[in-house]
């Protein structure tokens, strides 16, 4: 379907303090045409530099305080120049919950058509999952490399204190854990604190 | 056993619910409570209504206004318990202090001195003060306008009232951002710790007895497991009135204290909860009555015509229309007879003046428009106090 010209000219504001996810977002924007993206990673002052770049979508993370500064938007004030709804309310509960269960949540000058945004409120929610799988694949590749280091380190403290060849340092944590029913790298922290005490 | 996620803001007034958990109240009544630590209102809202959570901590106008649809889209939910009244407090900057001279011990001579110093200011050409408060349906909001009010202070006017989440508000007032703030505990008396802030008026210095947070239930709950939404209600009346025992006050800032509550030293939130607040950087404390109240009788049962004070507050303050239907989703918001058969005999106040108005007139529920004739347009009282 032809995107209408109308839309791309869209200016959308990301508010988040990670700058790498926001760059996700903002590469995800960008495939999709729109070119008017605003990023605000400083949270203060937040009302004042959203007015400065006046909108008409902004997308922030649940896990920002700042939400509640949003909030503000919704009033009627003289502080308020476009009065603003949340997209939630005009969207269907399947999407409220993808998105909130993604993280992420989006506010839209009141007046425009929920059509109009839902395209980039998917593709937000698609770029936040896809974002929170890279962290945890880096969280676990992280964790595996500290497991590996522990053994290493409990290996080369048995060698030494026992006088033993590696492998034989190595299947002595291998039958330990398995006898405890415990991780290996389990196993080689509790030799690694133990050895450092004993010095 | 039944898991329920609750989702809490770190605020003192979260205690009856950490206390169920950490009590055993929630085990006993056959509840393994989640207890999910949040950033932001919008967020224990939003993830109430689409059933993230399954009950949470929630501000009395929030959820009076999410309940009805003001503001935002209906959230279905339930309130049958309120978990503190009172707690809150207005602080001003050390700069904002000397600005207008004193801080006086008495809030309503505050006013006249605050006043002055706006009229200084405008006729300097310099910004008006710029008040924080919490979120825009909050009592926070409401206490601080009607303070201002009461003094002949226009909040939309003559000052500038903006939203700033409760943890990032001290800083705030410490870079010169704010002026001052309505907020809860602890964050006044972190403030004063800090050497950055006076206060200026406890809430209960203002209102004697203003509902504060309640617990929601959230529609899923609440309609589909009527058994577990009541059982989750009496454990967390039990957490109350361990809260509300003097002799727990102590282990109760302790317990508060921890990393994965509200993370602020313990002696700071011992006094808000005992009421001794230091009111001046170094100064002496000063006992407050009631500055916050955890009572089974007189606090936490749900009470409509101290509901209806702050659905006055969205009339008044142009947030929502006068709705005559109100007081019956009120009543279906707090569900009185939930409460009711746990503690059988704790009636609700006469009506009349429900919220114990010091400093404008009071509201009796049954006539919220001759609550309203009392101000004029801009929410000022028409005759001086």
């Amino acid at each position: 379907m032809e995107r209408a010209l109308s839309d791309v000219s869209l200016t959308i504001a990301i508010v988040d303090e990670s700058r790498s996810r926001a760059a996700i977002i903002e590469d995800g924007l960008r495939e999709a045409g729109y070119t008017k993206i605003v990023h605000i990673d400083e949270m203060t002052n937040l009302l004042a530099r959203l007015y400065a770049t006046d909108p008409d979508v902004v997308v922030i993370d649940l896990e920002n305080p700042s939400r509640d500064v949003l909030e503000q938007l919704f009033q009627v004030s003289r502080l308020v120049k476009r009065p603003v709804a949340m997209f939630v309310d005009q969207s269907d509960t399947g999407m409220i919950t993808k998105a909130i269960d993604a993280g992420v949540s989006a506010y839209v000058v009141d007046g425009l058509k929920k059509e109009r945004v839902k395209s980039i409120l998917d593709m937000c929610v698609a770029r936040f999952q896809a974002y929170a799988r890279l962290q945890n694949e880096l969280d676990q590749a992280k964790s595996a490399l500290e497991e590996r280091k522990v053994v290493e380190r409990a290996k080369g403290l048995l060698m030494k204190h026992k006088g033993i060849a590696e492998e034989e340092a190595y299947a002595l944590l291998r039958r330990r854990a398995m006898n405890e029913k415990k991780k290996i790298a389990e196993i080689a922290q509790a030799v690694v604190t133990g050895l450092e005490i004993l010095g | 056993m039944k898991t329920i996620t609750a989702g809490f803001i770190p605020l003192t007034d979260a205690a009856p619910l950490i206390v169920a958990h950490e009590k055993g109240f929630a085990a006993k009544a056959g509840l393994a409570l989640d207890l999910v630590r949040e950033v932001s209102w919008a967020n224990i809202r939003d993830k109430l209504s689409v059933g993230l959570f399954d009950a949470a901590h929630m501000i009395a106008p929030l959820a009076l206004a999410s309940a009805a649809g003001i503001g935002h889209v209906k959230v279905p939910m339930i309130a049958p318990v309120t978990l503190a009244l009172n707690g809150n407090a207005i602080t001003i900057s050390t700069a904002f202090a000397r600005e207008i001279g004193t801080v006086p011990d008495d809030p309503a001579a505050a006013l006249p001195l605050m006043r002055a110093a706006i009229v200084r200011r405008r006729e300097a050409g310099l910004n008006a003060p710029t008040f924080g408060v919490t979120f825009p349906f909050s009592t926070h909001n409401y206490i601080l306008r009607a303070f201002l009010a009461a003094g002949g202070i226009d909040p939309d006017e003559d000052v500038q009232l903006v939203v700033i989440p409760p943890p990032l508000m001290v800083g705030s007032l410490e870079r010169g951002l704010v002026d001052g703030f309505c907020v809860g505990s602890p964050w006044n008396s972190v403030a004063v710790d800090r050497g950055i802030g006076h206060i200026v008026a406890p809430s209960s210095a203002l209102f004697r007895a203003i509902p504060e947070k309640v617990l929601a239930i959230g529609g899923g709950l609440a309609d589909g497991d009527p058994g577990a939404a009541q059982a989750l209600t009496a454990a967390v009346v039990e957490g109350a009135a361990w809260c509300a025992d003097p002799a727990n006050a102590t282990a109760l800032a302790e317990l508060l204290a921890d990393p994965r509550y509200l993370d602020v030293p313990a002696p700071l939130i011992l006094r808000t909860i005992e009421g001794r607040l230091v009111f001046a950087p170094g100064g002496p404390s000063r006992d407050v009555p009631d500055f916050i109240r955890f009572d089974v009788r007189g606090a936490i049962r749900p009470d409509a015509a101290r509901m209806a004070w702050l659905y006055a507050q969205m009339v008044r303050w142009r947030q929502a229309r006068l709705d005559p239907g109100m007081a019956d989703r009120i009543g279906a918001l707090l569900r009185a007879d939930m409460f009711g058969s746990i503690v059988p005999d704790a009636n609700e106040t006469a009506d009349g003046d429900a919220v114990g108005s010091l400093i404008e007139p009071p509201l009796d529920r049954r006539s919220i428009d001759a609550y309203l004739a009392a101000f004029d347009a801009r929410g000022l009282p028409t005759k001086p106090q």
